[in-house]
């Protein structure tokens, strides 16, 4: 299908379109803030549930001040790994450190969790549950907790008990839990599991807020779109190992991908094979893609290459990858 | 530590289940005792003045036999204290609230020491109740106080007593982690318990004496059973010393376990 706002291409001027996706937010990290340490530290981590290996000597580190997601498809061991650094689960083999000490009680008080679900007391209320949240970790009060009930919106039934609340209320209340106190760093496992798109909204732009105000927030998640939106940085990890980390684009951008149609498509694909460079050339429903190195795709070559060959195209684009086509790429 | 029980309080003060079993343990501990003295009282009053030979006819709540009888009849509330603490430690792993309390900032040691002070907190007050109903009925019987300390070592004996099957409870609760399977299972464990204790003492004796559970069993006997006397009943202290090491023991392996489970 052509595009509209592509009809005038014609052969006299070659118009280069650079489409580039900016969905993505990409946070103004400041330099000093990623140059400082790293406030967790994972270390040859293993774990096993008898024979299945969740965690593969796994190793990274979480920059301060970055939004630093977890991806993995269900079962990859995202939720192993956010336990073991939590002390929920003992690992096998492997060290972590949290802002560069050994994780203690002392240290998971400093840190707002949401792990796996929403754990709380079923037959007390969203503020009594908070209380008791105040009450261990020590972060913040008890004229806190109206403040972050209201946060998450759940202020009006703060006296309402836990037990009556809807999947995406009780969601919320995890979340503002972890929000108590205001810690600067927090670990998010599947945030917006079971709310409405608004409330996905609202957590995204929750998380956009927190991480300006420069927390370090550690998020797991199966939804790419929702990392791409707010992370700085990613792991991805399959069955257990770690595939690949680091800042978003650098794991993300690692090739050019050019979007090539023409009416005759048999001609582009034979055009297009003449010329040199490309890593690989592939058809999909009359669009071809062709794959070069990082920054060395030259649309205005291809575009005259084609002309002067007698194939006129009428859609040319370089794309940079999605995550998700990354993701898809790496765990598949 | 009073930072623990602080915690475990704000759990408790507006769960029902928590009032409502340990105002029952604790009215029926006192209520039941009253009821069945005065009865008894009574019915031998009126068999006296039918004939005055029946004044031979023992009172269990006469003073000093009062403790024992008291003591005895309470360890049988106890296991509604029991149940209490099977509830409260299986609702933490049916709400998973206790990797949330360990993830929120205590120490594995912390919560495991929390339910254990929590069961000496109970202990303490069922004894305390078990004590003042020990006074009240037995001043309401015999108004003769000369010998109204006269047993009070079963007071102590009916703590340890209550310590073991509270501990029984917890430490079924955190093997088994389902409530309703956990309270069968601490019935069963009751009951096999005693069996096994008889069945010992049948063959192997005295080693039925030395049972964790049972071993209290015999500190509070059954004051009718005085009729059946075993002559090489072992010490008292030895008995009790037995209970004390288990409650080492057991509350040792309860922090223990803690500390090494995966918490799901």
């Amino acid at each position: 299908m052509v595009e509209t706002h592509f009809q005038n291409l014609s052969f006299g001027q070659p118009q280069i379109l650079f489409v580039y996706p900016t969905k993505r937010f990409i946070f103004p990290a400041s330099p000093k803030r990623l140059t400082l340490s790293s406030i967790l530290t994972l270390t040859g981590i293993s774990r096993s549930y008898g024979r299945i290996l969740a965690l593969n000597n796994v190793s990274f580190a979480v920059p301060e001040g970055s939004v630093f997601g977890i991806l993995g498809p269900n079962g990859s061991g995202k939720t192993t790994l956010l336990s073991v650094v939590l002390d929920v689960l003992k690992p096998d083999k492997g060290t972590y450190e949290w802002m560069g000490k050994p994780g203690t009680s002392e240290t998971r008080k400093k840190i707002g969790t949401l792990l796996e679900t929403p754990n709380f007391y079923h037959y007390l209320s969203a503020a009594d549950n908070l209380a008791i949240t105040h009450a261990i970790s020590g972060r913040g009060s008890k004229e806190e907790i109206d403040t972050v009930l209201g946060k998450v919106g759940l202020l009006e039934r703060k006296r309402s008990k836990f037990s009556s609340y809807s999947l995406g209320m009780k969601q919320r209340l995890a979340i503002g839990a972890a929000l108590l106190g205001n810690p600067q760093v927090l670990v998010l496992d599947e945030p917006t599991n079971g709310l409405d798109p608004v409330g996905i909204a609202e957590i995204r732009e929750l998380i956009k807020d927190l991480a300006k105000e420069g927390k370090t927030i550690i998020m797991a998640s199966h939804l790419l779109d929702e990392v791409e939106k707010v992370c700085t940085h990613v792991a991805i990890l399959k069955k257990g190992n770690l595939l690949t980390t680091g800042p978003v684009d650098e794991v993300m951008v690692n090739e050019d991908i050019v979007e090539v149609s023409s009416e005759d498509t048999g001609a582009l694909l034979s055009t297009l094979r003449m010329i040199d460079g490309s890593l690989s050339i592939k058809e999909d429903k009359g669009v071809v893609h062709m794959i070069f190195p990082l920054g060395l795709a030259d649309l205005s070559a291809i575009n005259r290459h084609c002309f002067d060959n007698g194939v006129v195209l009428n859609h040319l684009r370089l794309k940079r990858k999605s995550l998700e086509t990354k993701f898809f790429e790496l765990t598949n | 530590m009073l930072k623990l029980l602080q915690i475990e309080w704000l759990k408790l003060r507006r769960y029902k289940a928590f009032w409502i079993l340990l105002i029952l343990s604790l009215g029926f501990s006192f209520g039941w005792n009253y009821f069945l003295a005065h009865q008894i009282t009574e019915s031998k009053k009126s068999a006296m003045a039918k004939n005055p030979m029946a004044q031979m006819i023992p009172n269990p709540y006469e003073m000093p036999n009062t403790y024992q009888m008291v003591c005895y009849v309470n360890s049988y509330f106890l296991l509604t204290l029991g149940i209490l603490m099977i509830l409260l430690l299986t609702n933490e792993y049916n709400y998973r609230t206790n990797r949330q309390n360990v993830i929120d900032g205590l120490s594995r040691t912390q919560f495991a020491a929390s339910k254990l002070l929590l069961m000496t907190i109970f202990a303490i007050l069922t004894t305390v109740v078990t004590f003042i109903t020990v006074i009240v009925v037995g001043l309401h019987v015999s108004p003769n106080t000369s010998s109204l300390w006269n047993n009070i070592s079963f007071i102590g004996y009916f703590f340890v007593q209550s310590i073991i099957y509270l501990l029984a409870a917890l430490l079924l609760a955190m093997l088994v982690k389902r409530s309703g399977l956990a309270i069968g299972l601490y019935f069963f464990l009751m009951i096999a318990d005693t069996i096994v204790g008889l069945v010992l003492n049948k063959y192997v004796h005295p080693l039925g004496y030395f049972l964790p559970i049972d071993g209290t069993d015999w500190l509070i006997q059954n004051p009718a059973s005085k009729f059946l006397k075993d002559d090489a009943r072992p010490d008292q202290n030895l008995i009790l010393g037995f209970s004390v090491a288990y409650i080492i023991g057991l509350g040792y392996l309860f922090i223990h376990f803690f500390k090494k489970a995966d918490l799901k």
